[in-house]
């Protein structure tokens, strides 16, 4: 089940010198979208995805991968050095690292944060590379009904795992599921809810949809957001980037396992991301610390945690990705895009026959985690810390015009350009209101296999509902779904009006 | 409070009609099931609307109890002067998607740039004295080079052809 030899064969792709060169572009791509705060891996991939029509799937899905993980790791740079985060999943670092900067220490932090990252992005990828094809032999064991309960399963943890906000999960999915619905039925071919628009019969567009949910929301978001001046950072002295190795005895093996094991977990989980797995992770190695009281005040094993936590999940979301088109995060959700783009299929069926071309990408996340991340903070860090002061107007303007010919360039009708621009509209209100998008970018992904299988399903049973509960694996996944939703929906629900009639 | 609108609460109610405008749609296109049990284009939808239903009157029902608890002083619309620049860029962004193709790209994509860039710089520049002169140059200056910027790589990098339109 472990095939060595498309293992090497991956690495061997990547390591071909005009390959790297994607990979490379890609992480310093992702550093930038990284590090400046409001800019996320997610809309990086998504701008470039109309791009990667012209390329070749590899080098398009290597480039992807340098973006995902360098986007996660810069989000520290910022994080500690100006207190802001530059991505969501750094926000815990930042509660150590901007400490450590204002004791003329915020060097170590980086330092810490770029071992951190790198150990945790190397050991993701390779644990991907790895159990990728027992999982895709799981998956293959299983039956239709079996499959839709799965999809079920993850479009529930993903409507609950966000927010304490259950009702709005459910609404963000669902609305996601209704969307996917608009256009031709796949089964029957009748159209539905086009509502005598005739471009709207074939549906809204992959692209334009990802674009208007990350990209022009950002804008309208960026709009009216007060700007903070960012703060001139002191040179950094680069010797005083590399930690002792006294430090790394006091953060402990221990620390490092444990959280790159949450944060894989958390990547596994459908719409979990960076910031869960860093906040669970940074809230574990606290708990088991003799030394909680220093959490907060400048600790770099919280930094160890948090960064080794939100790598690792770059690779655990990519295994639900490959092997059963269910993306773990946004970032494997858009890259799942990419690979829609190049009519390949996410599935067991990607994996046994294509591996050729879903090695090389779990190897360029595991080499841009070994090769790029150390190396380019050494070099390039004293430039890294300036990127939050990039003149945001003419950054936001780009970006917007990127986005909208980018949402021309998918189909060549501009009428997917205002479905872009709607869908953006749709998702600033919903970003306003807390209602979550990842549950909505699932849904609209997730939503036509979901259909697929539900009727097919049902089809066999002669329309009877009972099949999903006959057979095994459906009835394992119909039982966690009700876990999941117990313990991530429901308990809080209940723990938090208890809280509130205390109070009363 | 008086006179305003809790915004959670037009968000809900939108939701609302958004799902009763598609149930409605759902219900007009044919049964869910044939005679023989077999399925039709129908009953996902009715079964999206019966989880989505009870998920938006949840929230509306919330929004209206807070509001009426004076909870959602925070949320509250009409903040015109905050909500001006988005609605602007909304209106620059439709504009952009209706000229694109007839126009093409280079005068729609000047008009883009030079709009946004304006209105991004004239909010960093809130509370600064600039001269306007120097802020349309600026913006113009700006707007031809992203448009640059954008056809060398589309066109040229990646052989992406874009609208000619009237030029």
């Amino acid at each position: 089940m472990i095939d060595i030899g498309g293992i090497i064969g991956g690495f061997t792709t990547v390591l071909h010198p005009a390959i790297f060169g994607y990979l490379a572009v890609g992480f310093f791509v992702g550093v930038f979208f990284g590090a400046v705060p409001g800019l996320t891996a997610t809309l990086a991939i998504a701008l470039l995805l109309p791009l990667t029509y012209g390329m070749e799937p590899v080098p398009a899905l290597v480039m992807c991968m340098g973006i995902y993980m360098a986007g996660i790791y810069a989000g520290s740079i910022t994080a500690t050095t100006i207190n802001i985060p530059g991505a969501p999943s750094a926000m815990m670092t930042q509660r150590e690292g901007y400490p450590l900067m204002q004791r003329g220490e915020g060097a170590r932090a980086l330092g810490h944060a770029a071992i951190a990252s790198a150990i945790g992005g190397t050991v993701g990828g390779l644990v991907t590379l790895f159990i990728v094809g027992f999982a895709t032999a799981l998956i293959l064991v299983i039956k239709t009904p079996d499959k839709f309960s799965l999809v079920l399963l993850a479009l529930v943890i993903a409507a609950v795992i966000q927010r304490k906000d259950f009702a709005k999960g459910i609404i963000a999915v669902t609305l996601g599921l209704m969307i996917a619905t608009i256009g031709m039925d796949r089964l029957t071919s009748s159209a539905r809810f086009y509502f005598d628009i005739p471009p709207l019969l074939a549906g809204i567009d992959l692209i334009s949809f990802i674009i208007g949910v990350f990209a022009i929301s950002e804008v309208l978001i960026q709009a009216e957001t007060f700007w903070k001046r960012v703060p001139p950072v002191a040179k950094l002295r680069r010797r005083a980037l590399i930690p002792r190795l006294s430090e790394f005895k006091e953060i402990g093996l221990r620390t490092y396992l444990k959280s790159m094991v949450i944060g894989y977990f958390m990547g596994v989980l459908p719409g979990a991301g960076g910031s869960m797995a860093a906040l669970a992770a940074y809230s574990e190695a606290m708990r088991a610390s003799k030394h909680p009281e220093r959490y907060g005040k400048g600790e770099v094993q919280g930094i160890a945690a948090a960064e080794s936590a939100n790598n690792t999940m770059c690779g655990g979301a990519m295994l639900p990705m490959v092997t059963f088109g269910i993306p773990g995060d946004p970032v494997a959700a858009v890259t799942m895009a990419v690979l829609l783009i190049h009519g390949l299929l996410p599935g067991p069926q990607l994996v046994l026959q294509q591996f050729h071309i879903i090695a090389p990408m779990l190897a360029a996340l595991t080499l841009c985690a070994a090769l790029l991340i150390i190396p380019s903070l050494l070099l390039l860090g004293q430039y890294y810390i300036r990127i939050a002061s990039i003149n945001r107007p003419i950054l936001y303007s780009f970006i917007a015009m990127v986005a909208m010919v980018g949402a021309y360039v998918a189909t060549y009708v501009t009428f997917q350009m205002g479905m872009a621009l709607l869908i953006g509209v749709l998702a600033y209100f919903m970003r306003k209101h807390n209602y979550p998008l990842v549950p909505l970018l699932l849904g609209f992904i997730l939503g036509p296999i979901a259909e697929l299988y539900f009727r097919r399903s049902l089809a066999v049973s002669g329309g009877s509902p009972l099949i999903f509960f006959t057979h095994p694996a459906s009835v394992i996944f119909l039982v966690l779904t009700v876990v999941f939703v117990y313990f991530l929906g429901v308990r809080p629900y209940l723990q938090s009006r208890k809280k509130v009639e205390e109070v009363r | 409070m008086r006179g305003r609108i809790n915004s959670e609460l037009v968000v809900a109610t939108v939701l609302l009609i958004w799902v009763t405008i598609y149930v409605v749609s759902a219900v007009t296109l044919e049964p869910p099931f044939k005679r023989d049990w077999e399925t039709t284009a129908t009953l996902w939808p009715l079964m999206l609307v019966a989880i989505a239903y009870p998920a938006c009157l949840a929230v509306l029902v919330r929004a209206f109890k807070e509001d009426k608890e004076g909870k959602e002083e925070k949320r509250l619309i009409p903040d015109w002067k905050r909500s001006r620049n988005p609605i602007i860029i909304v209106g620059l962004t439709g504009l952009y998607a209706g000229t694109f193709g007839l126009v093409g790209y280079w005068i729609s994509t000047f008009v883009y740039c030079f709009g946004l860039t304006l209105l991004f710089d004239l909010k960093e520049s809130r509370g600064e004295r600039r001269s306007k002169v120097r802020t349309l140059l600026f913006s113009m200056v700006v707007a031809i080079v992203l448009a640059v910027i954008g056809y060398l790589l589309y066109e040229a990098i990646f052989d992406i052809r874009l609208p000619k339109g009237i030029l």
